[in-house]
C-alpha cells in the first residue's frame, strides 16, 4: 500500500485500519438474521440523513473526509425503500424522512426539469439517469399524499428526459447516459404511466430505447456499455441496473423480450456465482473475472444485492427456485460483510462499496445506495420466503 | 461378458458396502478393486511427511492465523460463510460394512492402491472390456475416459438431464417432482453421460431431509447393482440424455427449512 493512500484515507485511524486489515484477511461477521441486518442497515441509512441536515441522504462515508454531502439521485431512490420500511414497522420517523427527502429534492430541481449529478456540493450538469431515479422516488411519495407539487415535478422531469432520446433511440450520451443501465430510466418513465399522462408517442419512444438496449447484449449474453470508463468490461453495479430495468420494464409493459434478454444474462451470472462462490466487481466481456487486486478480484456489494433482487424477480416470474437459492446466498454475503460494529458511526453496519474495502468500486467508502439495495433485497426475500413457507 | 472393477476412495465405504451386498444378491461378482488413495505402504507413510510440509506452506499458515484471529474476535471468515450452504447427509448406514481388502483376499481378486487414475495401470487392466463402478475418483478427465475398453459408470440421485448437480433429490421433492436415480456412463462433463438405467426413488418413508437422502442413497447403490448386472451382460444398452439440462447447486439453509416442513407435513 502506498504511503499517499495511507495518509489520504487516514488509515492511521484505528477504525479505518481495523476494517482494512480484517477485510484483507477475509474476516467477516456471522450471517445475521435478515430482520436484524435490515434494522441495523436502516440505522445506518438514518445516520446518513442525520449527517446532512438538509433533508437529503449523504452519499456515504468516505475514509478521507468523513460523511459526504447529500446525493440527490440516491436520496430519490431511497424514498421507496423508506416507505416500504415504514409500512413494515409503522414507525412515523421513516415516513417523515421520506417526505423531507422529497421536499428537499423539489427544492433543488433544475428549471429544465432535471436534477444535477453527483452530490449537491459539487458543480455538475443535470443528468438523465439521476433524474429518473428521483422520479421513481417522487412517484412513490405522490402515492402517499397526492401533493400536486410532486406531480408537476414528475411531469417536468419526464418531459425533459423524453426530449433527450436521440434518433438512434438511445438516451443522449453524456457521462451517465446512453448506457445499458438506462433500462432503469425507461422503467421509471413507464411506472404508473397512465396516472402521469405519458403520451402514446412518448411511450413508444421509451420502448424503442429498451429495444436498443437489448441490442447491446452480445452472443455470450454479456452487455456492452455497462461500465462508465471501460466499454469492454461490465461493472456488476451497472449490470444490476440494466437487468433490473429490463425485468421491471417487461413486467409493466407486458413485453416478454425484455424479460428473456435479462434472463439469459442472469442465467450466466447464476452459474458463475454458484461455481466461484462470489461475483466480481468487474467482469470482462468474455465473462472472466477482472482481477483488480493483483491476483484476485474484489466484490461490489451493491452489485451483489442488485443481482440478488434480479434473481428473486426471475423466481417470482417463473418459479425457478435455483434463482431464489442463489439470491439468498448473495444476501448472506452482504449480510455477513456488513455485520461490522465500530465506534465510528459512518462505518458501523454500513455497506461498503467494495469487499475488501480497498477494491476498485468506491474504494474506502460506505455508500448509501449499497445500503438501499441491501435493504430492498432483504425486504423482497422476506416476502418471498413467507409465501413459500405457507 | 465385460469385467467389473470397483473404484473407491477408501477401504471401507457405505456406498461400496451397499453396492457389493446388492450385487452379490443378484449372483454377480466383481473382478477387481481400485482404491484411489495412498492407504498403505511407503506412500502411506510418506503422506504424513508431505502433509507436514504442506501445512507449513505460507498460504496455509495465513489461513490458520486468520481462523485464529476470527475466533478470538468472535467473527468468522468468508470461506466458512460460503461453506455453510448445503445439506449434509446425516444418516447412519445400517447395512453390513464391507472391508474391501478383506473382500479382495476372500474372493481372490486383485486390489490396487493408487494416488489417482494411472493411464498405464488402467490400460493394463483394460485388456478386455472393463466397467469401472465409480465410488471414488471424482470427475474423470478425457485422457482417462478415452482409454480403450474402459467405461466409467456412476449413479446420480436425480433424473437426467433435468436434475444435474447437487442436492438434487431435495430440489426434486421441493419442486413437487418425483425423485429418480440414474445410472450413467461418465464423460468429462458433469452429469452429462449416456443413461444406462433410471428408476423412481421411493420416498414414502422420508419425513426429513436426512431420511430423504438415506432413501436416495440406498436407491442409488441398488440401481447401480442392477444396472451393472444388466449392462455387463448386454441385456440393456445406453441412451443419450434428451432435453435441456438444468444444473442445481447446494441448497440454502432457509430453503432447507421450508423443505423440512414440507416433508413433515406430507408425512
Amino acid at each position: 500500500m502506498k504511503f499517499k493512500s495511507f495518509k489520504v484515507n487516514k488509515l492511521y485511524l484505528f477504525s479505518h485500519a481495523k476494517k482494512v486489515l480484517l477485510d484483507n484477511l477475509d474476516i467477516i461477521g456471522y450471517t445475521l438474521e435478515y430482520e436484524k441486518s435490515l434494522n441495523l442497515t436502516m440505522g445506518w441509512i438514518e445516520e446518513s440523513f442525520n449527517s446532512t441536515k438538509d433533508g437529503g441522504s449523504s452519499a456515504g462515508y468516505i475514509f478521507s473526509s468523513g460523511w459526504k454531502s447529500s446525493y440527490p439521485e440516491t436520496t430519490g431512490y431511497l424514498i421507496p425503500t423508506l416507505i416500504k420500511y415504514f409500512n413494515l414497522t409503522n414507525e412515523a420517523n421513516w415516513k417523515d424522512l421520506a417526505i423531507n427527502a422529497a421536499d428537499w429534492l423539489l427544492s433543488i430541481q433544475d428549471k429544465t426539469g432535471g436534477w444535477q449529478g453527483l452530490q449537491v456540493d459539487e458543480k455538475c450538469e443535470t443528468r438523465v439517469f439521476n433524474t429518473a431515479m428521483i422520479i421513481e422516488g417522487l412517484k412513490e411519495i405522490y402515492k402517499l399524499n397526492n401533493n400536486e407539487a410532486y406531480f408537476n415535478s414528475i411531469q417536468t422531469a419526464t418531459n425533459w428526459i423524453i426530449g433527450t432520446i436521440e434518433n438512434n433511440l438511445f438516451i443522449k450520451n453524456n457521462v451517465v447516459g446512453g448506457g445499458a443501465f438506462d433500462s432503469l430510466v425507461c422503467y421509471c418513465l413507464l411506472l404508473d404511466k397512465s396516472k402521469y399522462n405519458l403520451t402514446k408517442e412518448s411511450e413508444l419512444k421509451v420502448l424503442s430505447v429498451l429495444d436498443s438496449i437489448c441490442s447491446l447484449q452480445q452472443e455470450n449474453f454479456s452487455f456492452k456499455r455497462c461500465c462508465f470508463e471501460m466499454d469492454e468490461k461490465m461493472l456488476l453495479h451497472h449490470l444490476g441496473y440494466t437487468l433490473d430495468g429490463l425485468l421491471l420494464s417487461s413486467k409493466i409493459s407486458g413485453e416478454n423480450k425484455y424479460y428473456e434478454t435479462a434472463f439469459d444474462t442472469c442465467s450466466k451470472l447464476l452459474s458463475l456465482f454458484e461455481v466461484n462462490k462470489y461475483l466480481p466487481a468487474l467482469l470482462n466481456s468474455d465473462w472472466t473475472y477482472y482481477k483488480d487486486l493483483g491476483n484476485k478480484s474484489s466484490q461490489c456489494l451493491t452489485g451483489n444485492s442488485q443481482i440478488a433482487i434480479c434473481f428473486m424477480r426471475i423466481y417470482q416470474y417463473q418459479g425457478d427456485l435455483r434463482f431464489l437459492n442463489a439470491a439468498l446466498k448473495l444476501i448472506d454475503i452482504v449480510t455477513s460483510i456488513s455485520n461490522y460494529k465500530s465506534n465510528n458511526r459512518g462505518i458501523s453496519y454500513g455497506v461498503a462499496g467494495s469487499y475488501p474495502i480497498n477494491g476498485i468500486y468506491h474504494q474506502y467508502q460506505f455508500v448509501n445506495w449499497g445500503a438501499k439495495y441491501h435493504v430492498d433485497s432483504i425486504l423482497l426475500a422476506n416476502s418471498i420466503l413467507k409465501k413459500l413457507g405457507k | 461378458m465385460k469385467k467389473v472393477f470397483l473404484v473407491a476412495s477408501s477401504i471401507i465405504q457405505d456406498d461400496t458396502s451397499g453396492f457389493i451386498t446388492e450385487y452379490e444378491k443378484k449372483g454377480c461378482k466383481i473382478d477387481g478393486i481400485l482404491i484411489l488413495s495412498r492407504q498403505s505402504g511407503f506412500f502411506y507413510r510418506l503422506r504424513y511427511f508431505i502433509r507436514i510440509i504442506y501445512l507449513l506452506k505460507p498460504n496455509k499458515l495465513i489461513k490458520y492465523i486468520t481462523n485464529f484471529i476470527a475466533f478470538i474476535i468472535n467473527k468468522t471468515t468468508y470461506r466458512k460463510i460460503v461453506s455453510q450452504w448445503g445439506n449434509k447427509s446425516l444418516f447412519k448406514f445400517s447395512e453390513k460394512k464391507v472391508n474391501l481388502e478383506t473382500y479382495a483376499k476372500q474372493n481372490k481378486i486383485p486390489l490396487y492402491h493408487s494416488a489417482g487414475f494411472n493411464p498405464i495401470q488402467l490400460s493394463d487392466i483394460c485388456k478386455h472390456e472393463t466397467l469401472f463402478v465409480m465410488y471414488g475418483g471424482g470427475i474423470v478427465d478425457d485422457k482417462i475416459i478415452n482409454i480403450r475398453n474402459a467405461e466409467f459408470i456412476n449413479t446420480h440421485m436425480g433424473k437426467m438431464p433435468t436434475y444435474r448437480g447437487m442436492n438434487v433429490i431435495e430440489w426434486a421433492v421441493l419442486e413437487g417432482n418425483e425423485p429418480y436415480a440414474t445410472t450413467m456412463l461418465m464423460n468429462s462433463k458433469i452429469d452429462d453421460g449416456e443413461i444406462i438405467l433410471e428408476k423412481k426413488i421411493n420416498i414414502a418413508k422420508a419425513n426429513s431431509i436426512s431420511s430423504l437422502r438415506e432413501q436416495g442413497f440406498i436407491a442409488c447403490y441398488k440401481l447401480m447393482a442392477e444396472a451393472i448386472c444388466k449392462y455387463k451382460s448386454r441385456e440393456i444398452g445406453k441412451t443419450k440424455q434428451i432435453g435441456r439440462p438444468r444444473y442445481y447447486y447446494r441448497m440454502h439453509p432457509k430453503i432447507s427449512v421450508i423443505l423440512e416442513k414440507k416433508l413433515l407435513v406430507n408425512k
